[in-house]
């Protein structure tokens, strides 16, 4: 026992860490440490301050205190480029590619070899990047634009370039996320190869039969702390899960009386789409709060655009209210009292040059105004009872959005759909960036609308939100719904089970 | 104090531009003792009103995030088809008809720009591009070579007539000007274009119907352009394949000195005529002034170039 | 094994496919189209003339096009720059102070290097006006390069003071535009094949060509051209690149200016006005794309040669201006078209 401790002697240690951001403590005092040749998986919730760790170790951030050490010397980082001389690379979830140049191009981008005139030593540039491309076994080919490869490759091209600056130590975020049953496999190999090369891994992951497959260590964090680090081969996944869980925060449930009605707000059967999602059933009744569970990347987001109509169903039978919709659109399901509110306010959910009031407006144009002609007075009307009734922080609602506060904005969402008066509603991460007061308040008042008839489909990857506000709970994993919990009575552990796909659905 | 800086903030832009075409117009009269005279005011005026009726269908192209370059060529087209149809009766009747043809082939093409936009996907400034130059095209094509002129009195009476001393383009203009400010703001439509200029995606989850939004806009401007052609033919009493290939030009510099954002979402009718009024008076100023008719286009770009520069928008790129 | 080396035969061939632009099927059907529709039309002195007209036209002026639409931008000072450029030149060359006039009598080849070298500097100093402003706002280059193109239209007219400069009795300077290496004669007549100007657009095309795919720059441009972003925090100098493309594209258009005052031994300040939406058109019909990061200068003489044989092509066949129009609308409108539908059929 003495020995094995010896031989894998920390390569990298971080000690105490803590970094606060405004109202959060999003690292608190957090200790971890990295051998060489480790895959060290860190698993926890969302908001439990895995991808801050990674920020500060690759640079991103800097730590308010505590230490990291390299090799055994003390390091700080001010920014990307130091953790990059210190050999760290990390892979975010999202590619930093540019799509029109080659893979070796990409790899090499900002730092291409050239001959003494200046010129682009194109062949060293490709032989270079296919010799790190080789390394991996990724049959990719350094000549390739990087746009038709698949999101696979073009992890791995990623992987390469983190490779090309000789990296040691490599933070993964996610990177399953987004790929295939096959796809994963390729990656995994391509992470065996690359630890017995000597290269340390952390791994981020919130897949839990993953990390049996390439961790060795595995570390939990929870609400900014280390909960725990076990040998993989030590740790069952229940322990796991209830490490990452904690002990069940006795949450208010909000609802007390179900409200569910007879009658179906939404039916879906057997949806299908091109991509993701594989014959999805659910329904939502009115008067009924349906949760949707599942990790990043499992498909809910899409099957919401998908009913909604931002995205095509290669096939699969949608209705609302007991009638069917044929080929849904926006437009069509707005006239049919649905509503959604996007996940991404910003992008999705507001016009943030244009005022408050009229942001409001914008869903429910032609309802309220079936004339075509806008009436100032009762669009201000609107826009001040719903200022009123969710408590929008603003002193006029003529300011443009762009200068409200988050939770503000996303209740300036909320009032466009609350204006259309519809009578099912999609909720896609209605909380996210949301603070604490405000989040109470939407719960509050999707029960609310729950009461008065009104079916809601929640998105959430948070998942006490989901058990104090759901009815009803589907748990989606990899495109398909694998489990319904028919009533409230679960526990995190269980969903997590489900989504993460420790069990077999 | 705070809470008034929120409500003036907005329409700070719109307030330097006043002020900035408020000491042009001063200097003017200060620099230049015939630029105030009724007479002078008055033709600025109709100058402006031409200028401003093109940028206003093409600030509604922009405020979608599109941009409209076929307007010139429109105007040409119209004016021919105007000149066509005038020869066959040169009467009220056929003038009357020509007037509807006009509008009709303007529309079409606004419906052909919607189009390539919306369903063949191509970029606006290509769209319209691609358009200008089949349009253009046609109108050399229809005219052969001919200049179609001398037309009726009460044709003529559109572009050059007046009405209680006031030049009939001016009229014209300021009741479109209206319309189209009635449209933007006070109508579903409007609050459309400005929704899917704005934030396209936010639009479209709103359920907002993208495509007939654009469409319709760009069938407006076309619309507008034909307009514009009624009065500009009428005004010169001439129709020749030539005319207006610098309007879409002049039309955009108007608009973006009147602060019509490129990206779309930003921007009133009002910016759009002070802007018209700005290129107006400074060349007009600078005709009144003697300088050299080779300079006044110059010192145009440099008033474009300037205003766009001083724009609030025009933040700084990072590296 | 079998099936193996037919599926990277089957590879290889695809792989030529794709490498031989679309484009290029696109030219040769329009020139047997106008062959077949005119006799004249497939004749070395013809073809001699769609090329010496592309290259005093649109064929550089596409370059400098396809250099600001790579890096997302537009330049339409491009016609205002190659009016500019040959109004300075036709203006040195004929400038009637002392100086000038003793140069001219005295060594006129270094006058012509003294005009020359203006004409280029003015591109430059246009383009670098454009580039700076461009290069460090998020204001549209539209606008902005709109506004330097009256300047420059401007500054011509000035310098021109209301009439046209001819130029006379300076052979080596016409010889830029008109002269040509390597005569034959065809019946009656005696045909360059390797026109001058021609070879100075070939020149231009071959440097841009070896500048985009052999050097840093030409990568940044494509990297900024994909995903600004990206390039940004991978270290490039983005700001650097878009002023260098800006600039660069002055630079080019100046050529065209100085090509087109020679072929027609005289500047008038309309010359050249208008050509930058030919370039535009010459461009992304070579397979430029608005949002940046595509082509290569190859495809885009392609586009340029399309452009100038259809001009031709439809004056051969006794068409008129008109159907010229129509149709270059038309093929822009169809080769985007079909560019679009084919790159979203690849990634949605």
């Amino acid at each position: 026992m003495e020995n094995t401790e010896k031989a894998v002697e920390p390569f990298l240690k971080v000690q105490n860490v803590c970094k606060e951001f405004p109202g959060v403590k999003a690292l608190d005092n957090v200790s971890f440490d990295l051998c060489k040749g480790e895959v060290h998986v860190l698993i926890g919730e969302n908001g439990a301050g895995k991808s801050t760790l990674m920020k500060v170790l690759s640079g991103v951030y800097q730590q308010d205190s505590g230490e990291i050490y390299l090799n055994g010397k003390k390091v700080e980082f001010q920014n990307t480029r130091d953790a990059q001389l210190a050999r760290i690379a990390i892979i975010f979830q999202e590619f930093n590619l540019v799509p029109n140049l080659t893979v070796a191009q990409n790899i090499f981008l900002g730092r291409e070899p050239v001959s003494s005139r200046g010129v682009l030593d194109r062949k060293k540039l490709n032989a270079d990047a296919q010799a790190i491309l080789d390394s991996l076994n990724t049959g990719i080919s350094a000549t390739d634009k990087v746009e038709l490869l698949g999101v696979a490759h073009q992890q791995l091209v990623e992987l390469a370039k983190a490779l090309s600056f000789d990296s040691e130590i490599l933070i993964m975020d996610e990177p399953t996320a987004t790929l295939s049953e096959n796809e994963i496999n390729t990656l995994f190999d391509t992470i065996f190869r690359l630890k017995a090369r000597g290269v340390s891994i952390i791994y981020i992951s919130h897949r839990l039969h993953e990390v049996y497959k390439i961790g060795d260590r595995i570390t939990v964090l929870r609400d900014g702390q280390t909960v725990g680090t076990r040998l993989v081969s030590e740790a069952s996944m229940d322990e796991l899960i209830r490490l990452m869980v904690g002990r069940e925060i006795q949450r208010e449930r909000i609802r007390e009386e179900n409200t569910v009605q007879e009658s179906m707000a939404l039916e879906v059967r057997g949806l299908w789409d091109r991509k993701l999602l594989q014959d999805i059933s659910i329904n939502v009744r009115r008067g009924e709060i349906v949760g949707i569970a599942g990790l990043v990347g499992s498909g809910r987001t899409e099957l919401a655009q998908t009913i909604f109509g931002i995205k095509r169903r290669s096939k699969g039978y949608i209705a609302l209210f007991g009638r069917e919709l044929e080929k849904s659109s926006p437009g069509k399901c707005v006239m049919r009292k649905a509503g959604f509110l996007p996940e991404n306010r910003k992008e999705q959910g507001l016009s943030l040059n244009l005022p408050i009031r009229t942001n409001i407006v914008h869903a429910a144009l032609s309802m309220l105004f079936p004339m075509g002609i806008v009436r100032r007075k009762k669009e201000k009307d609107i826009a001040e009872n719903y200022r009123k009734r969710l408590r929008i922080i603003t002193p006029d609602t003529k300011r443009n959005v762009s200068n409200l506060s988050g939770g503000n904005q996303q209740k300036v969402v909320l009032a466009k759909w609350l204006a259309t008066e519809s009578d099912f509603l999609i909720f896609d991460e209605p909380t996210r960036g949301v603070d604490v007061g405000a989040k109470e308040e939407i719960h509050f008042l999707i029960d609310d609308l729950a009461r008065n008839g009104k079916g809601i489909l929640v998105i959430s990857s948070d998942l006490p939100e989901l058990l104090t506000i759901a009815d009803r709970i589907y748990v989606m994993r990899e495109g398909r719904i694998v489990k319904e919990f028919k009533d409230s009575h679960v526990t995190q552990e269980e969903i997590i089970a489900f989504a993460a796909g420790g069990v077999v659905a | 104090m705070k809470k008034y800086w929120g409500l003036l903030k907005p329409r700070l832009d719109t307030l330097s531009r006043l002020t900035a075409l408020a000491i042009i117009f001063l200097s003017l009269v200060i620099v230049s003792p015939s630029f105030a005279s009724a007479a002078n005011i008055i033709n600025v005026l109709r100058i402006t009103s031409l200028t401003l009726m093109m940028a206003i269908g093409v600030a509604l192209c922009m405020l979608v995030g599109g941009i409209d370059l076929s307007i010139g060529a429109t105007i040409a087209l119209t004016s021919i088809l105007f000149g066509k149809f005038f020869q066959v009766g040169q009467s009220t009747a056929s003038m009357i008809m020509g007037i509807t043809g006009m509008l009709a082939v303007s529309i079409l093409i606004g419906l052909v720009n919607g189009f390539c936009i919306v369903f063949l996907h191509l970029p606006p400034f290509l769209a319209t591009f691609g358009v200008q130059q089949i349009v253009r095209g046609l109108a050399y094509l229809l005219t052969s070579g001919l200049v179609y002129s001398n037309f009726t009195e009460d044709f003529r009476f559109i572009g050059g007539g007046q009405l209680f001393g006031i030049p009939m383009p001016i009229i014209i203009a300021v009741i479109l000007l209206l319309i189209i400010s009635f449209t933007l703001n006070k109508t579903t439509f409007g609050y459309r274009v400005y929704a899917v200029g704005s934030n396209r995606e936010s639009a479209r989850y709103s359920g907002i119907p993208v495509n007939k939004t654009l469409i319709t806009t760009y069938v407006l401007s076309s619309l507008i352009a034909g307009i514009a052609g009624i009065v500009y033919t009428s005004r010169l009493n001439a129709a020749e394949p030539t005319i207006g290939a610098e309007f879409a030009q002049t039309a955009i510099a108007a608009a973006a000195i009147g602060g019509i954002s490129f990206r779309g979402g930003n921007g009133n009718v009002l910016g759009v005529v002070i802007g018209a009024l700005i290129l107006t008076l400074v060349s007009n100023g600078m005709t009144l002034l003697g300088v050299d008719s080779n300079w006044q286009v110059g010192i145009s770009g440099v008033v474009i170039i300037l205003s766009v520069l001083v724009d609030r928008n025009a933040s700084v790129r990072k590296t | 094994m079998n099936s193996q080396s037919l599926r990277s035969r089957r590879e290889t061939l695809a792989h030529y496919y794709h490498k031989v632009p679309a484009t290029v099927f696109l030219l040769f059907g329009m020139i047997l189209f106008f062959s077949l529709l005119s006799d004249k039309y497939f004749t070395v002195s013809n073809i001699m003339n769609v090329i010496v007209q592309c290259s005093s036209g649109v064929g550089i002026v596409a370059l400098a096009s396809y250099l600001a639409i790579c890096s997302t931008g537009v330049d339409l000072s491009l016609g205002g720059i190659v009016s500019l450029s040959g109004m300075i030149t036709a203006k040195i060359l004929t400038w009637d102070i002392p100086l000038f006039s003793q140069i001219r009598n005295n060594n006129p080849v270094f006058l012509l290097l003294i005009a020359v070298t203006a004409a280029i500097a003015a591109g430059a100093a246009i383009g670098s006006m454009n580039g700076l402003i461009l290069a460090r706002t998020k204001i549209p280059s539209f606008i902005v390069t709109l506004g330097m193109y009256k300047i420059c239209e401007t500054f011509s007219r000035v310098i021109a003071g209301g009439t046209t400069i001819r130029i006379n009795g300076l052979p080596l300077f016409e010889f830029i535009g008109n002269g040509s290496l390597l005569n034959v004669q065809i019946g009656r007549r005696s045909i360059g094949l390797l026109p001058i100007s021609m070879i100075i657009m070939l020149l231009l095309y071959i440097f841009f060509s070896f500048v985009m795919k052999k050097t840093r720059f030409g990568t940044y441009v494509y990297a900024i051209g994909g995903n600004n972003e990206s390039a940004a925090l991978s270290g490039i100098n983005t700001v650097l690149t878009r002023y260098r493309v800006f600039l660069y594209g002055g630079m080019i258009a100046a050529f065209t200016g100085i090509i087109f005052t020679s072929r027609l031994t005289s500047a008038s300040a309309q010359n050249g006005l208008g050509l930058e939406f030919d370039g535009i058109a010459a461009a992304v019909v070579g397979g430029a794309a608005m949002s940046g990061g595509r082509s290569t200068p190859g495809r885009t003489l392609i586009g340029a040669l399309i452009i100038s044989v259809m001009k031709n092509g439809f004056n051969m066949i006794g068409m008129s201006n008109s159907i010229q129009m129509i149709a270059i609308g038309c093929v822009l409108i169809a080769v985007v078209s079909v560019d679009t539908l084919r790159n979203r059929r690849r990634f949605v």
